[in-house]
């Protein structure tokens, strides 16, 4: 899943290393999630949001809409 | 597009031309294999050489031999500071890289190094006198592994773990599918059954899923 954690993080002027620490997870994670090759489970996604000071629908993009 | 990754370019950071680093580890590669075959040869029982064992057995030899290798490989990368204070490894990483993937990457080590002599011992061909040395080997190194398995588990995260259960997901799928396959050409005598094929061909099928899902997921970085 796109996700924003990239920008937000450079943003802050964190290493994956260092964001990964402060979310308690490894680098590997990290960059997994950052390259769209992992999509975190939900009680990270939550920590990442609230660390990275943004609603979690910000933090990954999805384009999904329900139907009417 | 990186023109540094391109093949035939030199990297920056003083990293070799891709012809080079090819090179070297042909280079590589035929002196472990011609090391690696002389080594074999010296621990075949007297008489043996490796053109009498059995293609299992061969395999079984050459995997162990290779899980062994790689296993003190990862030991020495594991006490080696030096590996992650290098350029390649800096770039995102923190400070306590080192300290957090040494010990994991020790147990790796170790559980490899148990694969490797679990395999050495099933494909070495001894005297049944012997046997028992053989089984007590072979289960050792399941117990390692095993308490290996356990201790990753617990000490990784959830991209591990996700990995190992997807993994574990498609290793079930084709060991299923070979054995469902392979028990009717048995039972009717089109192939032979024999456990250690089968063993080595089981491990095979849950390595290969790992290994692939390790790099599609992006672990490797």
């Amino acid at each position: 899943m796109e996700n924003r954690i990239k920008d937000l993080r450079m943003a802050r002027g964190w290493s994956q290393g260092e964001l990964a620490s402060r979310l308690g997870v490894t680098r590997q994670t990290i960059n997994a999630v950052e390259t769209n090759r992992y999509d975190p489970s939900l009680p990270l996604a939550l920590r990442a949001a609230k660390l990275l000071g943004v609603p979690v629908d910000t933090l990954f993009l999805d384009d999904w809409q329900p139907q009417e | 597009m990186n023109i540094a990754s391109e093949p035939g370019n030199a990297t920056g950071g003083g990293r070799l031309p891709f012809w080079q680093r090819a090179a070297l580890g042909g280079l590589f590669g035929a002196a472990f294999g011609y090391g690696g075959s002389e080594l074999a040869q010296r621990w075949l029982p007297a008489g043996t050489t490796m053109q009498d064992l059995s293609p299992a057995q061969g395999a079984a030899f050459l995997l162990g031999f290779i899980s062994l290798t790689v296993g003190l490989i990862c030991l020495a990368m594991s006490h080696s500071r030096r590996l992650y204070e290098s350029e390649n490894w800096t770039a995102e990483a923190g400070p306590d890289e080192h300290r957090q993937i040494a010990p994991q990457l020790r147990l790796s080590a170790l559980a490899l190094i148990a694969m490797g002599a679990e395999f050495i011992a099933l494909g070495l061909p001894v005297e049944p006198a012997r046997a028992p040395l053989v089984i007590g080997t072979v289960i050792i190194a399941l117990l390692v592994q095993l308490w290996v398995n356990w201790r990753v588990w617990q000490n990784s995260d959830e991209l591990y773990r996700a990995i190992v259960l997807e993994g574990s997901t498609v290793s079930l799928a084709l060991v299923l599918s070979l054995l469902t396959i392979w028990a009717p050409l048995a039972l009717y005598g089109l192939v032979t059954f024999d456990p250690l094929t089968a063993i080595l061909l089981v491990s095979v099928m849950c390595i290969i899923p790992t290994i692939w899902l390790t790099v599609r997921r992006g672990m490797i970085a």
